[in-house]
């Protein structure tokens, strides 16, 4: 797990990887973190309670947040945050907040 | 108007009053479940201003109003109400439903009462309107009524059981030719050594020895069976003794193995299965007496127990190898003190103090395997004993069993504990005072007891008989001789009296405690005289009510509407449950069953809604199988994907039409755990118990084919009703992309919640990319944590309230390829009543949108539901697809990468 800026990586053992782009707000920082985290996963006739590694990435800012992430293998669309931070350009799509709705749009 | 109600024939009187309405129904005769809400129906007494709502049950099969009937009302008490119709006239859109109630009990707020209801309805469209006039426990009212009748049809070619008829409920004796012919099969041979595999439930095993028995002929599998079954009694198990919901599943077993030999059986084991059976109906009913039981409809406890219940009321069915016992005329026992008694050496003579448990008693035991024999014969019977310290008494469980000489003895005070209950029942806590069982038996199971002391009652007047009655097996006190159990009233005069109890704890689990104690309340003359009448009224009920119905049949039809309850609330329409995967799945292995040998044994749906159905499409909507595994993400306690378990019991009970796509995950699913591979985080069930082998032998159609799911389930599926959205590309191998989101919405309570409203799930390319954090519920590491309510879910926000908050969508989009949109209004969420940690709010209205997109995409169209609609029930599977939802074979080519 890594991080660039407004972005951050999350690589699989096989080969995939997510990417997460802030798009807003401006200057939020990321953190990423590593956290031994337990819960149930079963009940069997009893409870079964197991611990993962988890991965943990902490976007600090205010207001209006809007992240776009893109799963992929390879090369993935870039993503362009708009000027105005209320959306972005993934590859030829657009991703846009209007204040009520969320919409994707474009080929 | 024409009307008719079944069984009116055997009702006699009952009958008379039902003929005079009857006649069959000439516009509607579709077989229906009505669900019939009387507004204001219920009330407490000296409360008439705070009425409630009253649920009504009623069945309409092959045009025939049947005249048993079920109610709750929950916001009046958590108990199960009972009844009849004693008239139904139906006919051009007006329905006219003539109620006779029998409100029973809770064990925290009472509310007994009995009721008559004229109910009136009009349809119009699908709905029906009208009004009730009546009386609730003497008092007039009226009020608004409003039904849905839910179509319950008959299942096609469905015969009903012969009296004796067995196999009846996992199969029909006419299947057997042809489940023979599958077992010839390679399909079927291979099949053929799980079912005669080991399970740590000896019950489980004899259902894969019994499957084997009709299969092959062999009477040695029966025999097995036989062994098995009664192992498993013989250990108790019918009781609490082995994890908090065995009981249940341990009964089911006994039920479906019990079928499939039933006509190998001799009729002393017919006996004892009848017996047993027949004690589940009301040992499941009150959770096998396990302090924890949630009896919430919503709960999986609930969920689990009352299917157990439901298995003995289906098993006892029609047989009548043991009828139940006929209800006792009421009577307040008018008791004198037997003259010239004398108190024996060392007989402990205490002053009966009303409300006060004593603890001074002689004992003697353990009289092994005491069962339902008289231990104290030898020396007079239990009702005219009348032991001292050093009576000996001579026991033998059988004649081939070595006696042992037993004495009665002063009870050592160690056995004597008890700690004071801050609410609730009283057999929730040790009483002060009470005597410790299990101790006292040294935890050996079967053993009885007797204690004995005389009771000096200073002055005389009514007494309602307290006797702890739970955990122990139909205890009973002789006072003078008479049999009294707990709830009589007696009439005691002032003097001394013999008192004697016999008490043979059931076999619990090693920290449950069995208490016993005795304690006589106080009554004015007037409520003793007040309570005979009203037990009078219930007896005439009750007696009127068994004319028409039995007690299994009753049993049943509480436990049906109880799974229906639950179906209703722990599962929306869309077949998404609330408590979580780890609880429902472990449900389900109870459920399920239910629900295939109720439709084999009554030709009806045990639930008429469709949740149930729908539960198996979602788990393929959900589930991301490949080469290493399968995945689904999931929400509240536990994991998923189902388990073979799941699929092999309840394959029978998926929609037909979408059938082929459930096989094609079924398969995936089974030939992963075959091959060790369905390796999950949360590790579903991959072992094919010997029972659920036997559902999968009954239930794989070798006949169908597979189908790929894409042509037959949208690859988007919304369920508006709970707020639950899955956006999946397709349906390919391990690569295949699933977003999930869930809103919470429309919780109704009674079992576990989740605090992850507004969260969201994503698998894809063959990984897990966003899963739970500490997740919810047992084993949860946020319980250390400072604040636990982060880290909690995939999108934690340092706002999140706890579980039982909803998300409201505010709009949704979806494309045909699986692309979508869901946008949420969290006010409910974020504004929680314990201030929120960190910095400041903005002031905007707390929402969120959750998008996923695969491929090419055109222009959304959006749905803003209207605020009436977040409370909508969706119909899909079953009906319309739900708002938003593309349409099954709709989408467009998979994209090769998202």
């Amino acid at each position: 797990m890594t991080t660039d800026g407004r972005c951050f990586t999350i690589a699989a053992a096989n080969g995939a990887m997510l990417r997460g782009t802030v798009v807003c707000p401006a200057g939020a920082k990321i953190e990423t973190l590593a956290k031994e985290l337990s819960h149930e996963i079963n009940y069997h006739g009893g409870h079964q309670a197991v611990s993962f590694r988890r991965k943990i990435i902490r976007v600090h800012g205010s207001g209006q947040f809007l992240v776009i992430l893109t799963v992929r293998r390879g090369v993935g669309p870039e993503v362009k945050p708009a000027a105005d931070g209320h959306g972005a350009a993934v590859g030829g799509r657009t991703v846009r907040f209007d204040g009520k709705r969320l919409a994707v749009e474009g080929r | 108007m024409g009307g008719s109600c079944g069984r009116a024939a055997a009702a006699g009187g009952l009958a008379a009053t039902m003929s005079s309405l009857a006649a069959r129904a000439a516009s509607a005769p579709t077989d229906v479940r009505a669900v019939i809400d009387l507004s204001g129906a219920v009330w407490r007494r000296g409360q008439g201003d705070q009425r409630q709502v009253l649920t009504l049950r009623a069945q309409r099969a092959g045009g025939t109003w049947q005249p048993l009937i079920t109610a709750h009302a929950r916001r009046y008490n958590q108990a199960d109400h009972y009844g009849w119709l004693a008239g139904a006239a139906e006919k051009d859109g007006r329905l006219e439903l003539d109620v006779r109630l029998r409100l029973m009990p809770d064990e925290w707020t009472g509310g007994d009462a009995l009721a008559e209801y004229r109910v009136t309805l009009a349809r119009s469209g699908e709905a029906w309107s009208g009004t009730w006039r009546g009386t609730f426990d003497g008092q007039a009212g009226e009020g608004p009524a409003a039904a849905r009748l839910l179509a319950n049809p008959t299942a096609e070619g469905y015969v009903e059981p012969k009296a004796g008829e067995h196999p009846r409920l996992p199969i029909r004796r006419g299947q057997i030719a042809t489940l023979r012919a599958k077992a010839k099969t390679a399909w079927g041979a291979a099949m053929l050594p799980r079912l005669a595999g080991e399970d740590r439930s000896a019950m489980n095993q004899a259902v894969g020895r019994g499957l084997l028995y009709v299969l092959t002929g062999e009477e040695a599998r029966a025999a097995e069976a036989r062994k098995l079954i009664a192992a498993d009694l013989d250990a108790g198990q019918f009781f609490w003794v082995d994890c908090m919901h065995e009981s249940a599943h341990r009964t089911m077993e006994a039920a479906i193995a019990y079928d499939l030999i039933h006509d190998t059986c001799d009729a002393a084991f017919r006996r004892r299965m009848a017996g047993a059976m027949r004690r589940q109906l009301t040992l499941l009913y009150r959770g096998a007496d396990n302090p924890l039981f949630n009896p919430n409809d919503g709960s999986n406890w609930s969920a689990m127990f009352r299917s157990g219940m439901g298995m003995a009321a289906l098993s006892l069915l029609g047989d009548g190898a043991a009828a139940a016992a006929p209800p006792r005329p009421p009577e307040v026992h008018r008791i004198d003190p037997p003259k010239q008694l004398a108190a024996g050496a060392g007989v402990p003579v205490v002053r009966m103090v009303p409300g006060e448990v004593w603890s001074d008693w002689l004992v003697a035991g353990p009289f092994e395997r005491l069962g339902d024999a008289d231990g104290l014969a030898a020396i007079g019977g239990e009702s005219a004993a009348r032991p001292e310290a050093g009576t000996k008494v001579t026991w033998r469980a059988a004649p081939d069993a070595n006696s042992s000489v037993l004495t009665f003895a002063p009870l050592d005070r160690k056995f004597v504990g008890g700690r004071r209950a801050s609410s609730g029942p009283a057999w929730r806590s040790p009483l002060p005072g009470s005597v410790a069982m299990i101790a006292l038996c040294q935890r050996r199971r079967w053993t009885g007891w007797y204690l004995y002391a005389v009771m000096d009652v200073a002055a005389g007047g009514h007494f309602r008989v307290e006797a702890s009655d739970r955990r122990l097996v139909d205890p009973c006190v002789y006072v003078a001789g008479r049999r009294l159990v707990d709830g009589d009233v007696v009439r005691l005069a002032a003097g001394r009296y013999p008192v004697l109890a016999r008490v043979l704890p059931a076999p619990v689990d090693q920290w449950m405690w069995a208490q016993f104690y005795l304690r006589f309340q106080a009554m004015a003359d007037a409520d003793a005289a007040a309570w005979l009448a009203r037990q009078t009224r219930y007896y005439q009920f009750d007696r009127e009510l068994g004319k028409a119905a039995s007690a299994e049949e009753l049993a049943l039809a509480v436990a049906r509407r109880r799974i229906e309850n639950w179906a209703a609330s722990a599962l929306s329409p869309g077949g998404r449950n609330t408590e979580g995967e780890a609880y429902t799945q472990h449900s389900y292995r109870a459920v399920l069953p239910l629900a295939h040998c109720y439709r084999n044994a009554t030709g009806h749906d045990l639930v008429a809604v469709g949740n149930l159905r729908a539960a198996f499409p979602l788990y393929v909507a959900r589930t991301v199988s490949g080469a290493d595994g399968a995945r689904m993400g999931a929400f509240g306690p536990g994991g998923g994907p189902l388990g073979v378990d799941g699929y092999a019991r309840g394959f029978a009970l998926v929609p037909p039409r979408l059938r082929p796509a459930v096989l094609w995950a079924w398969n995936r699913t089974q030939a992963l755990a075959d091959g060790g591979g369905l390796k999950a985080s949360c590790r579903p069930v991959e072992r094919l118990d010997p029972t659920s082998a036997a559902f999968r032998f009954i239930n794989y159609p070798l006949e169908l084919g597979e189908q790929n799911p894409a042509g037959v389930l949208p690859n988007v599926i919304a369920d508006a009703s709970r707020g639950g959205y899955v956006f999946r590309n397709r349906w390919r191998d391990g690569n295949d992309c699933v977003a999930t989101v869930w809103l919470d919405a429309n919780f109704v309570g009674g079992g576990w919640s989740s605090a992850e409203a507004g969260d969201f799930r994503l698998s894809a390319l063959g990984a897990d990319w966003a899963v739970r954090g500490h997740g919810w519920g047992h084993g949860g590491s946020g319980r250390r944590d400072e604040d636990p309510r982060l880290l909690m879910n995939a999108v934690a926000v340092a706002e999140a309230t706890g579980g039982g908050k909803e998300a409201a969508c505010t709009y949704f989009a979806a494309q045909p390829d699986g692309s979508g949109t869901v946008g949420m209004d969290l006010r409910d969420v974020y504004t929680a009543p314990k201030p929120p940690p960190g910095p400041s709010r903005s002031g905007r209205a707390p929402g969120r949108a959750t998008t996923s997109a695969y491929g090419p995409s055109g222009r959304s169209r959006w749905t803003t539901p209207a605020p009436a609609a977040r409370r909508a029930w969706s119909s899909w599977p079953t009906g319309s697809p739900a708002p938003g939802a593309t349409t099954p074979g709709s989408s467009s080519p998979p994209p090769s990468t998202p």
